[in-house]
């Protein structure tokens, strides 16, 4: 189900109907959202659901087995592991590896296509299962690292893995931060209400006005890449790729922490104004926040993090880096675009460089637009159907032809500049209180939900998928 | 007035948002209505469940060409259901599906067929048009047969939707849509040659298919022995299309005529020189009323 489908306005407001009822005592209420939650992810493929039940039920059963058996810890965590790479490798990567065994073979002259013997329904990669996977995941590791009880409900288990706000395309949510909350009784002020209101509206302005009125503009140049050899064009269809990822997923992520505070519940923060971050370390604190964190606790730190000699910690960034992108999807770009970011930010760590340009407003700017450049050249990686055409496309960016002619039409311009007003120039001075006075705030408040509770009917897109899904 | 209470602030927000969209409502321009028409027109007549005395079957040509209306009104008020579609092909599925829709307990169980050249070649799109509207979702023809006219009112305001009244270069298809599925047809200018090129090119590549033609004449058959009338005649054209027709297809009228009526079907014999084609393929509004008419008379006649 797509929160921006008719259906799931009817789904929501069943849910909340039937939430008022059933929040105040624990077991209706952990029942309604397992439920709730499965019929939202069972909508997809219901098939799918099994994978998701498979998946809960190992890690309930693992957590409560680490802590009766707290000799055979390791071996249980392994099963865990085991278990859960194992259906990710199964559901989403045995096509991406059968293929590139299948190309190693050929270059050594055996004809195989082990590829055409994966069974059809695994070729098909299950809604959000890098998402729900990992969170699951996370939940033996911590119990295995004593930081975390394993819970005896199985209801407030499921209840935390499949919650339905976050299921399929995060933020992903830590089980000491949510197992706790489902617990307790919700308690949800007026102020809870309006800010929940608040951070759905401007979740689906972001999806549904600017995401999916930028997503033409990307996808006729990605299908068509001979429409223009300009340079300035293909810079342009960029920054419109960069600022439709970031409004698609942050508005993605805002809908589910808004539906969250109508819960009495509470998601951390996932997106934190990342383009305009002063260095690329700076991005990796702004951007998915749920999935750095995530990486950094699980798979950077165990590594050795940066602790010892310069080298290890450069090692342990790559891996972590490489890990990340292939976590993205099966398919080579993606390594790459993880590789790229891993690439700049050992240049950053070794040379500090970025820290030489903090010291004006000029020079800050010129930073600014650096990181920028950084992270729009991954981008095309990570856009890209293959490497060929990422090549051919970073190619155009750097040729700096002076053919300034591009088939974008007014509303284009105008639409990428608006994802660039809103998301560095007004929330330089919205955030810090120089746009309006305090006197004007709620005004302007309730005038921007207007405003755009209306354009996200009038003016919306096509009505895409949300990107980060096919993740 | 102060808006500081969070309980008013929710509510300010949400008068303000109905009250701003009734102002929308009334000030948007509104998307092109043909697009819904057609689709509606289209929907009806794949979907529809009622059955008729008389089915017609065939391609654009016939669905553009025959007048049911015209026809139940000569044949005595006998229900008459055009069941035309683009690129329809004379086979076993287009025949089961005009079957179905013949009412079984009718005394006048009537089929006419729409014979042209085009639908008697194999293809694989063939029945697009129709398994279009057959295929859509559940959801979605829903919306059009009983929701658009709420829905249009909240429906994406797009550039091109200002610009209706821009006068364009384009000659103007005008399309009626009228019950039982016929579009009457006109185009403003009209080019009486506009189709000839890509005829000439489809058939230099594309032969009439003897499987089908065979098929045709089993249908026949079975159609004759329930009980069924059978009806055909090459559907009427310009000259030019009969010609490249005729030349580059591979069609034999005389040939299918006679196996047809050794199949218990009646050939109806219809002079092509009284109808206009717009585009040198389809006939216009006057044609199909006129050629409605002869074909309701030679049906009385035999």
């Amino acid at each position: 189900m797509l929160f921006n489908s008719a259906i799931f306005l009817v789904f929501g407001f069943v849910f909340f109907a039937l939430w008022q009822w059933a929040k105040n005592d624990r077991n209706s209420r952990l029942i309604l959202i397992t439920l709730s939650s499965f019929l939202f992810y069972g909508w997809w493929d219901w098939r799918f659901l099994f994978l998701i039940i498979g998946s809960g039920l190992l890690d309930f059963f693992v957590g409560l087995s680490i802590e009766k058996y707290p000799n055979r810890r390791k071996l249980f965590l392994f099963v865990s592991i085991i278990g859960n790479i194992g259906s990710l490798a199964a559901f989403k990567y045995s096509g991406f590896i059968f293929e590139n065994i299948d190309f190693l073979l050929h270059s050594y002259g055996y004809n195989t296509n082990l590829k055409a013997g994966i069974p059809d329904f695994m070729l098909i990669t299950p809604v959000g299962i890098s998402f729900y996977t990992f969170q699951s995941m996370s939940y033996t590791i911590d119990i295995y690292r004593n930081e975390l009880k394993p819970t005896r409900n199985i209801m407030q288990f499921f209840a935390y893995l499949s919650m339905f706000p976050q299921l399929v395309a995060g933020p992903i949510v830590r089980a000491r931060d949510l197992l706790p909350q489902l617990l307790k009784k919700p308690q949800t002020t007026e102020q809870d209400r309006y800010d929940g209101l608040k951070l759905i509206v401007h979740g689906y302005f972001k999806k549904m006005v600017l995401a999916d009125n930028l997503a033409p503009i990307v996808n006729q140049a990605f299908v068509h890449e001979n429409m223009s050899n300009s340079t300035l064009y293909w810079w342009l269809v960029i920054t419109a790729f960069a600022f439709q990822i970031y409004f698609d997923f942050s508005g993605y992520s805002d809908i589910a922490r808004g539906l969250a505070k109508w819960m009495g519940l509470n998601f951390n923060l996932n997106f934190n104004h990342p383009y305009t971050s002063l260095s690329l370390r700076e991005f990796w604190t702004r951007w998915h926040i749920s999935l750095s964190t995530w990486f950094k606790d699980y798979v950077y730190i165990p590594l050795g993090g940066s602790k010892g000699k310069k080298w290890k910690g450069d090692v342990n960034m790559w891996i972590t880096m490489l890990v990340s992108g292939l976590w993205h999807g099966a398919n080579w770009t993606f390594v790459i675009w993880g590789a790229i970011h891993a690439f700049f930010l050992n240049v950053e760590r070794r040379f500090r460089w970025t820290k030489v340009l903090l010291k004006n407003s000029v020079t800050r700017v010129l930073l600014l637009l650096l990181i920028m450049v950084q992270v729009w050249v991954a981008w095309v990686f990570f856009r890209a159907d293959d490497i060929h055409q990422a090549l051919f496309i970073v190619g155009k960016m750097f040729s700096f032809n002076t053919d300034f002619y591009t088939p974008l039409n007014f509303g284009d311009f105008i639409l990428i500049a608006v994802g660039i007003m809103r998301e560095i120039w007004i929330y330089h001075k919205i955030d810090r209180n120089k746009f309006y006075s305090e006197k004007w705030k709620f005004l302007v408040d309730v005038a921007l939900m207007v405003l755009f509770i209306v354009l996200i009917v009038f003016l919306r897109g096509s009505g895409n998928e949300f990107i980060y899904f096919q993740f | 007035m102060k808006f500081n209470y969070k309980y008013e602030r929710t509510l300010f927000v949400a008068i303000l948002a109905i009250v701003t969209f009734v102002v929308v409502i009334i000030l948007r321009p509104y998307p092109d209505e043909y697009k819904h028409n057609y689709t509606k027109f289209w929907l009806k007549k794949t979907i529809n469940t009622k059955k008729y005395d008389v089915v017609i079957i065939g391609d654009s040509r016939v669905y553009r060409g025959l007048s049911p209306k015209v026809l139940s009104d000569s044949l005595g008020g006998l229900s008459v259901l055009n069941f035309g579609y683009s690129s329809a092909r004379l086979n076993k599925f287009m025949f089961s599906q005009a079957e179905k829709r013949l009412d079984k307990e009718s005394d006048n169980k009537i089929i006419i067929i729409g014979v042209t050249p085009n639908s008697l070649i194999a293809s694989s799109n063939e029945n697009d048009h129709y398994l279009e509207f057959s295929n859509m979702p559940r959801e979605e023809q829903m919306e059009v047969l009983y929701f658009y006219d709420f829905l249009k009112l909240f429906a994406p305001i797009r550039k091109k939707d200002f610009k209706q009244t821009k006068q364009s270069n384009k000659p103007i298809y005008v399309q009626e849509f009228e019950p039982n599925g016929w579009i009457a047809s006109n185009k403003i200018p009209e080019d009486t040659t506009e189709a000839f090129d890509s005829y000439t090119k489809f058939f230099s590549a594309n032969k009439v298919s003897n499987e089908m033609i065979r098929e045709f004449y089993l249908q026949t058959k079975l159609w004759v022995e329930k009980g069924i009338r059978v009806y055909a005649f090459r559907f009427p054209t310009s000259e030019g299309m009969k010609n490249i027709e005729d030349s580059l297809s591979g069609f034999n009228e005389e040939l299918l005529l006679e196996e047809f009526v050794n199949a218990g079907g009646k050939w109806l014999n219809l002079n092509a020189n009284y109808y206009h084609s717009y585009d040198g393929s389809h006939l216009d509004k006057h044609s199909a009323i006129i050629l409605s008419q002869k074909v309701s008379l030679c049906l009385l006649r035999k």
